[in-house]
């Protein structure tokens, strides 16, 4: 069933609004559309060390975007441009194929009911494509 | 005739096929269902009479090609046309309208003025504004009410005597406001201006009038009233039509072709290059006649009474706003909301989960949106087999999903 989709976890990571709105003098920022729905993330980034320092997210978009974004701007910290190209190909395959998440992102199986939900897929994964495109 | 939208229900397959769970299907803005009737208008079309058009002497290509004329004159009377050589066929509304845009708009010189309203699909909007890029040509907008109908009081400011075409929509794909056509008409006549109607909404609920409302073109597209998808009408006044270039180049649309030069055919042929959708106008007319069977005057009562319901028990209801007209006067059934605390893909995707099909997002009206500043919104679409079990499973739904997200 759909709702399952829509458990109490996911519900109340969408809610978590610690890290969103806008940075001061972010290192690094990104916009990114779903044409297909209309939603758009932007994040800023900071950066230390190569890594993510920290990160706020401006999501118009679903309960499952913003749940994403929100879990981003915590489990992102310290992870390199490289680490996060590796996981938003890892969470599609992880939807797609039921392939096993990397190391250092198991907090992401709250995701794991979205998997029978093709077309929602790019919910989840806007933030981290939005986050690869600011490191780039 | 009496009108009984469970007998006419059981007449479409989709709701007793590889459903899990009952179907509620609200979605028929976006596209309707096909009745058993048009199904075997096709099947029947493609088993015994399939073959190319207007090409062939031999005996399958005669019928292809009665079939195919009968299918314009079925169109012809529905929409109240003077002549079915006034019916252009068409992949859909987006193909018609890109076809004046690229015929009639090249026409058109620079500095020149184009009115769309706000209410526009995607459809009605983007052909002119790459008409305006590519050739110099000025878009001019017609907003609208808070009440989701059109601004008609701003009518005098955007139409000049620059203006050459005002495009748009019947009814709104969102907001179920039908539009006072006459107001545009008047408009665009004092300037010697030329009037577009999208009618994609419109013509599924029943037959329409070009000759009486005055228009010059008037686009709709075959699924979304009964018909498969792959075809649509582009009416546009003859006289009109015959001032027109060709659209497409290809087989079909001319009279000689040498190396001298091309002799282009006369419309509506000059406008249908390459082999058209046959099969598909079969089922039109075949959804026509189907529509034309119903008592739409009882339809009509039906479904402004769902629609009554909804919209009173919707009201009712805080943080739940409509997004459009008060009331079903002059209004299709097309009832889009939006939620506080909850996005319109969210409100779809958990009313599906009991079955009820509705669409959320910004429904290719994204300047309609912005006007009233959302980001989308939750649209429930009724056709003619719609009834009560609708409307409360979509309120079960919305109770369900304000479960979740309060
Ligand atoms: C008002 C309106 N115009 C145009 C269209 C485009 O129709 P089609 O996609 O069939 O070309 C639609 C369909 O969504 C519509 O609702």
């Amino acid at each position: 069933m759909s709702s399952n989709l829509y458990q109490d976890k996911i519900i109340a990571l969408s809610k978590d609004l610690s890290n969103a709105g806008r940075l001061d003098k972010p290192d690094t920022t990104a916009t990114l559309d779903n044409p297909l729905c209309g939603d758009r993330v932007t994040l800023d980034i900071k950066l230390k060390n190569n890594g993510i320092s920290e990160l706020s997210h401006h999501v118009r978009g679903c309960a499952l975007c913003k749940a994403s974004a929100a879990l981003l701007a915590t489990e992102g910290k310290a992870k390199t441009s490289e680490e996060l190209m590796e996981m938003t190909v890892a969470l599609e395959n992880y939807f797609k194929e039921g392939k096993k998440l990397p190391e250092g992102w198991q907090t992401y199986e709250v995701f794991a009911p979205v998997k029978d939900h093709k077309s929602r897929y790019d919910c989840v994964l806007l933030p981290l494509k939005a986050a690869v495109e600011a490191l780039s | 005739m009496t009108f009984d939208p469970l007998s006419l229900r059981n007449q479409f397959p989709i709701f007793r096929t590889n459903l899990d769970k009952p179907l509620f299907y609200l979605d028929n803005a976006a596209s309707t269902q096909m009745p058993q009737t048009v199904i075997d208008a096709v099947t029947e079309y493609e088993t015994h009479s399939r073959a190319n058009v207007s090409r062939g002497v031999h005996r399958l290509a005669e019928a292809a090609t009665e079939n195919f004329e009968a299918a314009r004159q079925t169109v012809a009377r529905y929409i109240g046309a003077t002549s079915p050589k006034e019916v252009i066929f068409t992949s859909g509304t987006t193909d018609a309208i890109n076809l004046v845009a690229q015929t009639f708009g090249e026409q058109l010189e620079k500095g020149d003025e184009v009115v769309v309203t706000l209410a526009e699909h995607h459809s009605n909007w983007v052909p002119w504004y790459m008409l305006a890029k590519q050739k110099g040509i000025i878009l001019k907008f017609l907003p609208v009410e808070d009440n989701g109908r059109l601004d008609l009081s701003k009518l005098d400011q955007v139409v000049t005597s620059k203006c050459r075409l005002i495009a748009a929509t019947h009814c709104s794909n969102v907001t179920g406001a039908i539009t006072d056509v006459s107001a545009l008409v008047k408009a665009a006549k004092s300037v010697g201006a030329k009037v577009l109607l999208d009618g994609a909404q419109m013509v599924p609920h029943g037959p329409v009038d070009v000759g009486a409302l005055g228009v010059d073109f008037y686009a709709f597209s075959g699924h979304k009233m009964y018909a498969p998808n792959g075809i649509g009408v582009l009416w546009g006044q003859q006289s009109l039509l015959e001032t027109l270039p060709p659209y497409r180049g290809g087989g079909g649309m001319i009279r000689s072709v040498s190396l001298e030069g091309i002799t282009y055919a006369p419309p509506p042929e000059r406008f249908e290059a390459g082999t058209p959708p046959i099969a598909q106008a079969v089922g039109l007319k075949a959804a026509i006649e189907w529509i034309e069977s119903i008592d739409l005057h009882e339809a009509t009562k039906v479904s402004h009474s769902l629609m009554e319901t909804l919209l009173t028990e919707m009201e009712a209801q805080k943080g739940l706003r409509i997004i459009g007209p008060v009331g079903v006067n002059d209004r299709l059934p097309v009832v889009s909301f939006t939620l506080r605390d909850a996005h319109p893909h969210d409100v779809s995707q958990i009313l599906d989960s009991i079955g009820v099909a509705v669409r959320g997002g910004h429904h290719c009206a994204q300047p309609l949106m912005e006007a009233y500043e959302i980001d989308g919104c939750t649209r429930a679409s009724f056709g003619l087999y719609n009834d009560y079990s609708d409307v409360q499973t979509l309120l079960n739904g919305i109770d369900k999903v304000r479960g979740i997200f309060s």
